[in-house]
């Protein structure tokens, strides 16, 4: 079913990217309305769009239980997890705390005692693998490296109390010599924003170019056909 | 020595926790926190708004950005409560709700602050910047709905305000996306939506990102990192989180100093040695 497949799909693209494409740019009430209805839509669909994400992982993991590959009790710990958040969850209608009392709900405890720790260690693990990589790979080679290594040490240097405290010492005895939080500071503010801008721009133009392919369905891969036709 | 250049990482990883540890066990309170203009120009946002004035924060972040972002909240609702502003809470992300909502409650029970009256919690509404598309319609539209079951048109908290524009003022304390970039871009600077005040805290990762946005004034104010929220804190008058973390992380940073200058150090003695 080509039509189906893909003749609809691209009309549906061409039509809802140009119309929407202009109604950004149209403040006028029917414009406006047209957004809303619309958005009222997309609500709906990431609803469902949920749901295809649980049972893609759901199959996934059964899939590794089932034939038992190393490291499947992590899947099965990921079921047993889900069923106790959802569980709680559903009992609680969502609440971690109850709206009358104030009381902690199970679905809170889960959430404040598990999920919360459990994301932020996650999280920190990343502190330990940062300064074992630049132990071992942040390494003087040229100018290059030695101006970005420069650049680490006075931000790094410039962002802690101590830091800034140390260099206070010094630029004390040193007339004249800036802050290090000035210094830290100038290099946020230009050094580093002329070149986020220039990586910004370029970003930008490659979604230009990308929406403007599928717009008019010269990239076609979202419809699992692999890369772009022209 | 030489063994040093290929010492197991677990080492490095032991000094890690040897050092984030110590601040644990005993607090140094490192002196010489000084304050930036972006973070005191987010103080001066809030703090120059009259009193009653409507005031939105958007919560995008969840939980894995907690010691930067919770604390930038906290002192918010402090400072925003202290002024007696109208406080309207939100989440983009999902993770985030039980969080924001503990920190709303104690804050609030704190302050002396009424539900309904002087603030309302949304909660989360799935549709990421749809959520921030609709509110520039109307917000009773996107939230028929806060989080405690009430509609938004029955609370005094609202009054006068129908579409995000009627907002004073608009923050979004992001940790990724959607978060600051998307209030810009959906929010504040598509046509028709007036063009509100927007200010924003992000993650340090996160925060270099922000400056042009900074530079063209599209973001009045703004915290990065856990520092940023030390210095806003110290402003505020408050001693929170980011504020007893910074002892972990003047520690930390001068710790990797140190094993970069290590690392290169030896890099450099045995490249010679080598080429001998």
């Amino acid at each position: 079913m080509p039509f189906l497949k893909r003749t609809v799909p691209l009309a549906i693209c061409f039509l809802f990217g140009i119309v929407f494409l202009i109604q950004y740019f149209v403040p006028h009430q029917v414009s406006q309305q047209m957004l809303t209805t619309v958005n009222d839509w997309m609500l709906v669909i990431s609803g469902f769009a949920m749901f295809l994400g649980i049972g893609s992982l759901f199959l996934q993991h059964a899939d590794r239980i089932r034939r038992q590959v190393p490291g499947w009790g992590y899947s099965a710990v990921m079921f047993a997890g889900f069923l106790v958040m959802v569980v709680t969850g559903v009992l609680a209608r969502g609440k971690t705390s109850s709206i009358e009392t104030g009381q902690q709900t199970a679905f809170g405890w889960t959430y404040l005692v598990l999920f919360v720790p459990l994301s932020g260690t996650m999280f920190a693990l990343l502190g330990f693998f940062i300064a074992s990589a630049a132990f071992r790979a942040f390494r003087v080679r040229g100018l290059d490296s030695f101006l970005l290594l420069a650049a680490a040490f006075i931000l790094m240097f410039g962002r802690v109390p101590l830091g800034e405290h140390l260099w206070s010492a010094l630029a004390g005895a040193v007339p004249g010599l800036p802050q290090i939080g000035e210094i830290s500071e100038w290099i946020m503010s230009n050094l580093n924003l002329a070149a986020k801008r220039g990586i910004m721009l370029g970003v930008a133009l490659g979604v230009i170019a990308t929406s403007l392919k599928m717009i008019f369905g010269i990239e076609r891969s979202y419809l699992g056909e692999g890369g772009g036709k022209g | 020595m030489r063994g040093l250049l290929t010492l197991d990482r677990r080492w490095i990883f032991l000094l890690m926790a040897v050092v984030a540890f110590l601040p644990v066990l005993h607090p140094f309170n490192f002196p010489g926190l000084r304050t930036t203009p972006p973070v005191e120009a987010y103080f001066r946002c809030i703090d120059s708004l009259p009193p009653r004035a409507p005031f939105l924060i958007s919560c995008d972040f969840d939980p894995t950005a907690k010691p930067e972002l919770l604390p930038v909240l906290e002192a918010t609702l402090q400072h925003a409560f202290r002024k007696d502003l109208r406080v309207v809470v939100m989440n983009l992300w999902p993770g985030g709700i039980g969080l924001v909502e503990q920190a709303l409650r104690e804050a609030s029970a704190r302050s002396g602050k009424e539900r309904g009256r002087d603030f309302s919690y949304l909660g989360w509404k799935q549709g990421n910047v749809n959520v921030i598309l609709g509110m520039g319609q109307e917000i009773e539209t996107t939230y028929p709905a806060d989080y405690y079951g009430k509609k938004p048109s029955e609370q005094a908290v609202f009054e006068g305000v129908r579409v995000l524009k009627d907002f004073s003022l608009v923050a979004s304390l992001a940790a990724g996306d959607p978060g600051v970039e998307a209030w810009i871009v959906y929010g504040r600077d598509r046509p028709g939506s007036g063009g509100f005040p927007l200010i924003g805290a992000a993650t340090g990762v996160m925060a270099a990102n922000m400056y042009p946005y900074l530079q063209t004034g599209q973001l009045s104010g703004f915290i990065g990192g856990m520092k940023g929220a030390a210095e806003y804190e110290k402003l505020v008058g408050v001693s929170g989180k980011a504020s007893a973390g910074m002892d972990v992380q003047s520690l930390t940073h001068f710790t990797i100093i140190g094993v970069v200058i290590l690392g290169n150090l030896l890099a450099f003695l045995y490249r010679k040695e080598g080429a001998k």
